[in-house]
């Protein structure tokens, strides 16, 4: 018979929310990252997502990304920044449901990333959490954590036992 | 495919649905005094720092009783486990938040929302979706 000491950690109920509990707080994190972006004003440029983003050129982190964020996202805001709020929402909605959850996170480092990029040397802000933001993604992802309490759990059964390709993509995305 | 989905989702749907109805109405009680359409609706969550991810869900009467509907509508979809109605209920839940996102941030919006209720009306169509037209695979349906 099995007992609990028996059990590796990431099979034991305890990690399992935990691991839960940190999707659905990334998933909260980014709901609240789109809520502050105001995309009636994306057609214009000013306003604060505009500064924070031309942070990657006045307090610049890495020239590569400054001159990326200089010369072809700030001349094109309007899609710049309906793409970063687009991906924002699908980040929230995909960790909160736990769907695809290892691709998402993926995304959602990827996401941590450009703005460590963006605001690592800007004053007031503090680098490190950002830096805790790609960590916690890479948990997520490498736990592949919508596998329990999550839309993942339920469905990768039905993604296993089909031969299609959308199934096979899930399989893998999950 | 069948005209239904498989059984075993059905907890994750009601789990789903009543969740989204309870805060449905818990936006409709917050947002009582306010006007039916009113552009500014009433967070759900109100601190004075923007820091909680409450914040981010606001109702108006209108907004709160679309997301009781939506709510709704989900329940019967785990009742029932028809395709076409939790096709119809995730093609309305993304009306809705298109209608949001589009409105957001203006003065003449009419649900009274906020990015969070884009990502709420969202997340409900993206898993209606998803568990609806998921094949069954493996795991067999019990005699009805």
């Amino acid at each position: 018979m099995t007992t609990a000491t028996d059990l590796h950690p990431l099979e034991g109920r305890s990690a399992r929310l935990t691991l839960a509990a940190v999707r659905v707080m990334l998933a909260l994190l980014w709901m609240q990252g789109a809520g502050w972006k105001n995309p009636s004003r994306f057609g214009t440029s000013g306003g604060f997502f505009y500064d924070f983003t031309a942070n990657a050129v006045t307090h610049e982190v890495f020239a590569p990304w400054a001159w990326i964020v200089d010369k072809l996202i700030l001349p094109n805001w309007t899609v710049f920044a309906w793409s970063a709020f687009l991906i924002e929402v699908l980040l929230a909605v995909f960790l909160l449901l736990g769907l695809a959850t290892r691709l998402w996170a993926l995304v959602g480092a990827a996401q941590s990333l450009a703005i460590l990029l963006s605001v690592a040397n800007t004053p007031d802000e503090w680098g490190w959490s950002y830096w805790l933001m790609i960590a916690g993604h890479l948990a997520v992802w490498s736990t592949a954590a919508g596998r329990w309490y999550g839309i993942d759990g339920v469905l990768r059964p039905s993604w296993a036992a089909s031969e299609g390709a959308f199934a096979r993509l899930m399989m893998r995305m999950s | 495919m069948s005209g239904r989905f498989a059984i075993d989702r059905r907890v994750t749907l009601y789990a789903m649905g009543g969740l989204v109805a309870a805060v449905g109405l818990f936006g409709l009680m917050a947002a009582r005094s306010l006007g039916f359409a009113e552009a500014h609706g009433v967070e759900v969550v109100d601190v004075s720092a923007d820091y909680m991810w409450g914040r981010q869900l606001a109702f108006n009467p209108l907004g709160a009783l679309c997301v009781v509907g939506v709510g709704l509508a989900t329940l019967a979809v785990a009742a029932t486990r028809l395709r076409w109605l939790a096709v119809g209920t995730a093609a309305a839940a993304l009306g809705l938040a298109l209608v949001t996102t589009l409105q957001l941030g203006r003065d003449d919006q009419i649900l009274g929302s906020r990015a969070g209720n884009v990502v709420l009306l969202t997340a409900v169509a993206v898993a209606l979706l998803v568990m609806a037209l998921t094949p069954s695979g493996a795991v067999a349906d019990p005699p009805e």
